[in-house]
């Protein structure tokens, strides 16, 4: 029989037409055909630890130990490979012989068994006639269906766990490959573009291509529009209907992973501005959070609910990591207590250690001061109210920078001519007057004789830092007005408190005049009154008239009993309703032993420390203490 | 970036397709940047029988900023501002509803659907919204008057 007679020959030959991938030996007669398996139906898998392919739930729970399983739906399996012999006498005498292997060895092996005999039922079924394309065709038929695998008692393959990343990875390669070798038209450019150059959203499989995407997410990250980084789909997330559905829906609208933008080929550290800002937005949005108390730091205090972001920003899946946003609300609804009102008390003294995240500051959320460990008693207190180094800055900026006419962003010039450009909002004009200048000729400002800026274009070239200009005219900036109110106020204070100074003086005179006429008759009850009220005589002078804000520094402390006392006892006099000009009436300088002045005071100390005791003490002069600038009032 | 090129395609599309009711034409032989479009009123609205004279200018970051709107024929409408710029933003208009994929053609449509059905929750007019509500037939004969007078 000649070679070309040999119906393997003709079949093998045929075969190839059809499936051009085929290896075929013509010399041993046989062939191999790698046979795809992407059921119509994802397959279901599910991947226990260890034990045998035919594992069920239940031998794998009397195995003992942990028994954790993963359902994975798979598209895409690794392929199948069939080998298959055509022996001599074939196919008038003998079945051809086939192997069945399957990538990674996932089919199980009933299965194979059952796939290889069906070859022979064929070749039995068709009288012994060509029967491969058959039994081909038959494998093929059986891969779509998945094999019938999901037919199980379980409903799923089940494998080992060690099987998965391969499967896994060998299904998301094949999709992607798929994807790839496919094209589509880009909402965004219009044009149609290669798979490859393009991006399907993970979530809702929408399609765009990569150039759009990249631009479209690196602008609206850099404009810090996070809520932008979302599908760009029109309809994607809204469901159709009324305007009220749609405006409930659309503050669910997802904003994506990270790692979805790192996908497609976003710079890094855009990436990470994106989730930066994502989580600033949240901290902010979180009444919980509490502030570091440095003003020049102002970070957010650590806390359990925002982890800070991970170096690999692939990894980024934590508090409520951006695929899961719109449960955010769900889960505050659930654990009401787990924000608290600001301001109150928490009630484990050792909750209310806060540390900085940026400056690592160990802080108290009530006081807001350096942490005093957890049994120190203190009071809550308004973090907005301005501290020292606040009011110095707002200071400083007030006559130091010259403000933007337009945008009133505060400018300070460190050197050169007069004529400012606004960094902000490009304005021209005059640091010292705060003029608008006229861009086509800023400098006629300066040459305009007879007016305050003549020729003083130069004028501060070396900066303004606080000093003056050389003229004497003074540089007040934009804040002229603002500086000058803040000088006649200060000098009406003064003239005031002299004033008040030279009255108290001349009463204290009358006063001295009238006592010494009734010295003779009068030492008792008032003479202690008076002496303490002499003691205070240098301080009173500088006091200024009430009401109005001390214009002086701060003045040393109490400085034990004594001033305890006297503090005390101004209280006293005020309380009695006879204010100071019947206090002044009884005053009069007295010849008292030292003995009995110490008898006064220890009496009066004694009843201090009773109204203390009594949480009267408020009823001091608050005067006495309140000047001093560097304490925080505390509310 | 993507824009001119795809402004010239919606150009095409537009004009061998245009939305019902309206026409499109460019201004400028070197700006593409700026459309007109004229607007004919749907013939079931107080509106019928009027043409609307609408500028669209798309901002140079387009297709990823909406196109902005004015109409610069007058139209009594609550969802239009009532001063020379006519300015329309509602929907898609907005820069936080607006998505790239969205084309004039779909602004266009909208523009005709609002017309139509005038959405005085998101008004711009407050008080012609309220008329719109309240006093139905009083805005009907409004907004005919002005049809008439401004856009025939």
């Amino acid at each position: 029989m000649a070679a070309s007679d040999d119906e393997r020959v003709e079949e093998l030959g045929s075969l190839e037409a059809i499936y051009p991938e085929l290896a075929s030996d013509y010399n041993n007669f046989t062939a191999r055909l790698e046979l795809a398996v992407t059921p119509s139906k994802p397959l279901l898998v599910r991947f226990i630890p260890q034990g045998s392919n035919s594992d069920t739930y239940a031998k794998a729970a009397t195995n003992g130990g942990a028994y954790v399983e993963r359902d994975v739906e798979l598209s895409h399996l690794p392929p199948l490979c069939l080998q298959m012999t055509l022996p001599e006498g074939y196919p008038a005498d003998s079945p051809p012989s086939v192997k069945l292997i399957a990538r990674y060895d996932w089919l199980p092996k009933e299965k194979i068994v059952e796939l290889e005999g069906q070859v022979r039922k064929d070749w039995e079924e068709y009288g012994h006639c060509q029967i491969l394309f058959v039994y081909i065709d038959y494998l093929q038929q059986e891969a779509e269906k998945g094999f019938g695998l999901d037919n199980s008692v379980d409903g799923c393959l089940i494998l080992t766990a060690t099987a998965e990343s391969q499967l896994v990875s060998y299904d998301t390669e094949t999709k992607l490959a798929t994807f790839n070798a496919g094209t589509y038209d880009c909402g965004i450019c219009l044009e149609p573009k290669k798979g490859s150059s393009c991006y399907k959203m993970r979530r809702c499989e929408h399609v765009f291509c990569l150039a759009c995407l990249q631009d479209f997410y690196s602008n609206a990250i850099t404009e810090g529009d996070v809520q932008g980084v979302r599908c760009l789909d029109p309809v994607c997330g809204k469901e159709p209907g009324g305007s009220e559905t749609r405006k409930r829906k659309r503050k669910t609208e997802r904003t994506l992973h990270p790692r979805e933008l790192l996908a497609m080929g976003i710079e890094e550290p855009l990436v990470r501005r994106y989730v930066e800002l994502k989580r600033k937005k949240k901290l902010e949005a979180d009444k919980g959070t509490v502030y570091c108390p440095r003003t020049w730091c102002q970070g957010p205090a650590k806390s359990p609910k925002y982890p800070p972001i991970p170096a690999d920003l692939s990894a980024y899946t934590t508090y409520q990591s951006s695929d899961e946003d719109s449960e955010s609300d769900g889960t505050d609804q659930n654990k009401p207590n787990s924000t608290r009102a600001v301001g109150t008390v928490p009630p484990d003294p050792s909750d209310r250690l806060a540390v900085c995240e940026k400056c690592s500051l160990a802080f108290c959320k009530v006081c807001y001061m350096g942490w005093h460990g957890p049994f120190a008693r203190c009071y809550p207190r308004d973090p907005n109210e301005l501290s020292v180094e606040e009011k110095a800055s707002y200071e400083y900026i007030r006559m130091n920078t010259s403000p933007c006419p337009t945008c009133s962003s505060p400018t300070q010039k460190t050197m050169g001519c007069n004529h400012m450009k606004c960094f902000q909002c490009n304005s021209h004009f005059c640091y010292l007057c705060g003029s608008w200048l006229d861009v086509q000729n800023p400098y006629i400002h300066f040459n305009k004789p007879g007016t305050p800026c003549y020729q003083r274009l130069w004028e501060l070239e070396e900066g303004d830092d606080g000093q003056n200009p050389e003229d004497g005219n003074g540089f007040a900036g934009g804040r002229g007005w603002e500086q000058m109110a803040v000088e006649v106020a200060r000098e009406a204070d003064e003239r005031e408190a002299e004033e008040a100074r030279v009255q108290m003086e001349a009463q204290r005179e009358e006063d001295r005049i009238a006592n010494e006429l009734l010295m003779a008759r009068d030492q008792e009850v008032v003479v202690q009154m008076a002496e303490v009220h002499l003691n205070d005589e240098p301080r009173a002078q500088q006091r200024p008239a009430r009401g109005r804000r001390n214009p002086f520094p701060a003045r040393p402390r109490a400085e034990g009993n004594a001033q305890a006392i006297r503090a005390h006892e101004r209280g006293g006099q005020r309380r009695d309703g006879g204010g100071r000009g019947a206090g002044r009436a009884g005053r009069r300088p007295a010849a008292v032993t030292e003995n009995q002045r110490e008898e006064r005071q220890q009496a009066e100390l004694q009843h201090f420390l009773e109204l203390a005791r009594r949480d009267e003490e408020d009823g001091w002069d608050s005067d006495e203490l309140g000047d001093d600038d560097g304490r925080f009032e505390i509310r | 970036m993507a824009g001119n090129k795809r402004i010239m395609k919606e150009l095409g599309e537009i004009q061998s397709n245009p939305p019902d009711g309206v026409s499109i034409s460019l201004p400028s032989e070197s700006d593409f940047n700026v459309w007109h479009a004229t607007i004919s009123g749907p013939s079931d609205s107080v509106y019928a029988g009027g043409n609307w004279k609408v500028e669209i200018t798309l901002p140079k970051e387009y297709p990823f900023k909406p196109p902005q709107l004015s109409f610069k024929t007058k139209i009594y409408h609550p969802n239009v501002t009532n001063d020379e710029r006519g300015a329309m933003c509602l929907g898609m208009l907005r820069a936080d509803e607006w998505k790239p994929p969205n084309k004039i053609a779909d602004v266009l449509k909208l523009v005709r659907a609002v017309m139509a059905a005038p959405q005085p929750e998101d008004a711009v007019e407050t008080s012609i919204a309220e008329q719109f509500r309240n006093n139905r037939k009083e805005f009907d004969k409004i907004a005919k008057e002005w049809v008439n007078k401004h856009a025939k």
